[in-house]
Order: structure tokens, then sequence, then C-alpha cells
């Protein structure tokens, strides 16, 4: 369990973040959303430290992580694995040297025991006779899922994963999508996915977090979505063309 | 005060590159790599300019030594000298700043604007050490032997410029490269050659690491780190040779 408690974070004099307290479950898809500029993605980057923040608390299973010690810091980054926007594959390793990487940093597994998991991960995000072609090589979508492959070769704890279905076609999308809840349920991550996708949100939306203009607007999951009260996060959803059409 | 921001936060760049490795035995390897990256595949063009570097020199020095009373073996020492003395180590250096300096600061440039860097960090891996130091102690050992091959092929070159063209003859040539011969000049030449790879392996990491944005920042970052190292490279030339020589 992930919890943020009276987050702020500014950059520059301008407050980005204010006071955010907001509970990520474990064993749960949590969906953080709002429009482009609202602070999602400052939130999940002060929440897995690429940021640092100004007040407040981040407590992974209780412990503090912005005021852990670095090699504190480290050991709680073991438990991590992230997901990024553009998949963040590093282009001069191979598929298996990619999903390899943090094992051989890590571990001090045997290279048969490290090809094992190597094929384990690739796998389990359905990727086969992939493991000598270069990211260059590769679909968006197939990326995408090479990245998640070495998100959990570590087997973390917690999943973090930041527009996953960016530049993606909807059928791939789901595919994503359905990968991280499945991986979220079977290793019991907690997962965090930064997300303005509608479809992921009725599809994976087991806890959903709205933010606008960096503050925590409506929490609840995705049944309450769409019959939501609150005007601002109405006017959000209904912003899609389809659901204006449907509601009409 | 733009300055001082810069030298403190280099200062503190490298000071984490330095910073203690996660496992000794990946970073030896990419040391390995990028010293035969960086180094072995910058011979070509070190080899082509200091050839022709090394007979230029030569037969300007040849034509303008007009008066009869200077012996000719003179310009084989000119040669000589021109090569240990600066051309092995500042105009090497010079030259590998923009073909190695580039190459660096755009590689960490792209891998900062496309996140890999992001998602070393969130490893917890210290990504300036895992990316950069490698490719500065790569360069480090291998630029002595890059500047003492420059130094042969630049006074080969000048023998077969001299040679070829009959402004001298072999022997002359041969005795005016053996003639006053000073041992620490090779010292000299190493010495600034060491201190030159590291900054133009450092600068540019240092430029690359905190891009921000896209493309065009990198082609920026670039050009800044090929210019910042060039000009740094003259500065410590200067010291240097006065600390050395003087």
């Amino acid at each position: 369990m992930i919890q943020v408690e009276q987050l702020d974070k500014e950059f520059s004099g301008k407050k980005v973040l204010e006071d955010i307290n907001v509970d990520f479950e474990q064993g749960k898809a949590n969906l953080i959303i709002g429009q482009s500029g609202s602070g999602k993605t400052v939130l999940l980057k002060s929440i897995v430290g690429l940021h640092t923040i100004d007040n407040g608390t981040v407590l992974y299973d209780g412990r503090d992580f912005h005021r852990l010690k670095k090699t504190e810091q480290k050991k709680v980054r073991q438990e991590m694995g992230m997901l990024f926007q553009g998949s963040a594959l590093f282009d001069s390793y191979n598929v298996a040297d990619n999903v390899r990487f943090p094992l051989d940093i890590f571990t001090n597994q045997s290279k048969a025991e490290k090809m094992k998991r190597v094929a384990f991960c690739l796998d389990r995000v359905n990727l086969h006779d992939v493991e000598h072609l270069l990211p260059s090589e590769l679909s968006g979508g197939m990326k995408k899922r090479v990245a998640i492959a070495r998100a959990i070769s570590m087997n973390p704890k917690y999943l973090f994963c930041d527009e996953p279905n960016s530049g993606l076609d909807p059928k791939t999308s789901v595919v994503i999508d359905d990968l991280l809840l499945e991986l979220t349920h079977d290793f019991n991550m907690t997962t965090i996915i930064n997300t303005h996708d509608l479809n992921s949100m009725m599809g994976i939306g087991e806890k959903i977090v709205f933010i606008d203009e960096g503050k925590v607007e409506w929490t609840g999951n995705r049944d309450g979505l769409l019959s939501t009260k609150n005007e601002t996060l109405h006017s959000f959803i209904y912003s899609s063309k389809i659901l204006k059409d449907s509601s009409n | 005060m733009w300055l001082l921001y810069h030298i403190g936060r280099y200062t503190h760049f490298i000071y984490r590159v330095f910073g203690k490795p996660e496992r000794f035995s990946i970073y030896f390897k990419n040391f390995m790599l990028e010293g035969w990256k960086l180094g072995i595949g910058s011979l070509g063009i070190v080899v082509i300019i200091s050839f022709f570097m090394g007979a230029v020199v030569t037969l300007q020095t040849a034509y303008n030594f007009e008066s009869p009373i200077i012996p000719l073996y003179l310009i084989g020492l000119t040669a000589r000298d021109s090569m240990l003395l600066e051309f092995s180590s500042t105009i090497v250096a010079l030259i590998l700043a923009g073909k190695v300096g580039s190459n660096i600061a755009s590689e960490i440039g792209t891998m900062r604007v496309t996140e890999q860097i992001d998602a070393l960090e969130i490893m917890g891996i210290n990504p300036s050490a895992f990316m950069v130091r490698p490719k500065i102690l790569g360069m480090v050992f291998i630029i002595p032997f890059l500047t003492i091959i420059s130094m042969f092929i630049g006074i080969f070159g000048g023998f077969l410029a001299s040679v070829s063209t009959g402004v001298l003859t072999a022997h002359d040539y041969i005795y005016g490269i053996h003639y006053a011969f000073i041992p620490w000049y090779i010292y000299y030449s190493l010495i600034k050659s060491v201190v030159f790879a590291f900054i133009f392996t450092s600068v540019p990491a240092y430029f690359g690491y905190y891009v921000s944005g896209g493309a065009l920042e990198v082609g920026r970052a670039s050009t800044k780190a090929v210019v910042a190292s060039s000009v740094l490279i003259l500065i410590f030339n200067l010291i240097l040779t006065q600390l050395l020589l003087a």
C-alpha cells in the first residue's frame, strides 16, 4: 500500500500539487486521471522519487520514502517497477538484455537462472521469439510489453505506469490494460497508472483518483465514474464525444 | 553567476559519477566496451590527421628555412617537437572533442529525453556513474596510446613528405628527430592528453545529462558541449604548459 499525505509540490513558485491526500491500495489497479497539465505526471514522479517534494509524506507500506537514507531508498526502489510513457528501453540492448538488466545489477543469479526469468517475464507479457531483437525493431505495443516485462523482472511490490496507452491503437491499448490488471492481481502489486484514456478508466479502474489543477477532486471507482455528481469530473468525462452522444 | 552555477553543478555531477558502483563487474565490462568504442573508434581519424599534419609541418618548416647557415636537420627537429609538444596532445584532443564529445552529449541527452535515465534511477542505479564513468575512464585509459601513435605517425608523415619531395634527405631528417631530444616532452604530452580526455568526456556528459526538452535541445547541448570542451582544453593547455614546462 502507498499512502500520500499532505503532499505539496511547486516549480519556480507555481504550485503544481497542493495538499494531496490519497491511499493507493495493494492488489488493485489504482488510476490517476485528469486532463493534460493537471499535475498527474508530477504526482507520479513525486511518488516514485524522481521529483523531490516540498511538503508531506509518501509512505511505502509505512516507510517514509522521501525521508529515508539513500541506501534505504535504493532498497525500496528495487521493489518498484515502472512503465514509462515512451517505454524507455535501452536502445543498445536487445530485448533479452533489457529485461535481464535489473537482474544483472542486483542479483547473484547464474546466467541460466536469469535467462529463465527473462523467458518467464516475456511469456507473461505474451512475447515470444523476440529476445534477440533491438527496441528499434519492435512495434509500439511490443515495446510497452517489453517494458512491462522489464518492470516485473525483479518481482516488484509496486508498479507504476505513466500513460501506458499513449501512442497505441484502441485494440492494443485494451491488451496492455488487461495485462496490467492481470499482473497486478497475480503478483498482488500496488499498481498506480496515470491515464486520461476513458477505456482504461472503465476497463481497469478499481480505484480512481481524479486530479484537477493540482488537487484531488474526486476518488472512487469505475462504477461511480459515469454517475458522478462532481461537476469538474463530469465535464472531464463527458467531454468524450462518444459519451456525449450516447447520453443524449 | 551563470558560470558559478555550472561549475557547482558540474562538480556535484562529477562527485556522483565517481560514487560507489552498484556492481563492479558490470562497470568493468562497460569500461572495456567504452574504451574500445570511443578510443579504438577514434584511431582512424587520429592516424589520418597525424600523418598529414606531420607532413605539412615538415614541408612548411622546410620552405621557411631559407638561410644557408641553418642546418637542414633542424626541420626534423621542428617537426618532432611540434608533434610532441602540441599536436599529438592538444590538436588531437580538440578534434576528439568534436568527434567523441558530440557523440557522448547526444547519446546521454537522448537517453535523458527518452526517460532511459529516469528508468535507471527508478531501478535504484546511480545513472551518472553507470553511464558516464565508463566513458571517462575508458577514454582516459586509451588516450595515452592514441597520443603515442599520433606522435609516431606524425613524425613518419614528416619523413615521407621530406624524402618524397626532396626538401631534405632521410639522413638529415632522422638526425634531426634524434637531435637534442628531451624525454620530458613525451611525459608532458601524455599528462596533457589525459587531462584533455577527462575534459572532452566529462563536459559533454554533463551537458547531455542535464538536457530537458526534445531533439532540438539535444542538438543544442551537443554543440554547447563541443564548444565548452574546446575552450576548456585551450585554457588547460595554457595552465599545464606553464606548470609543466616553466
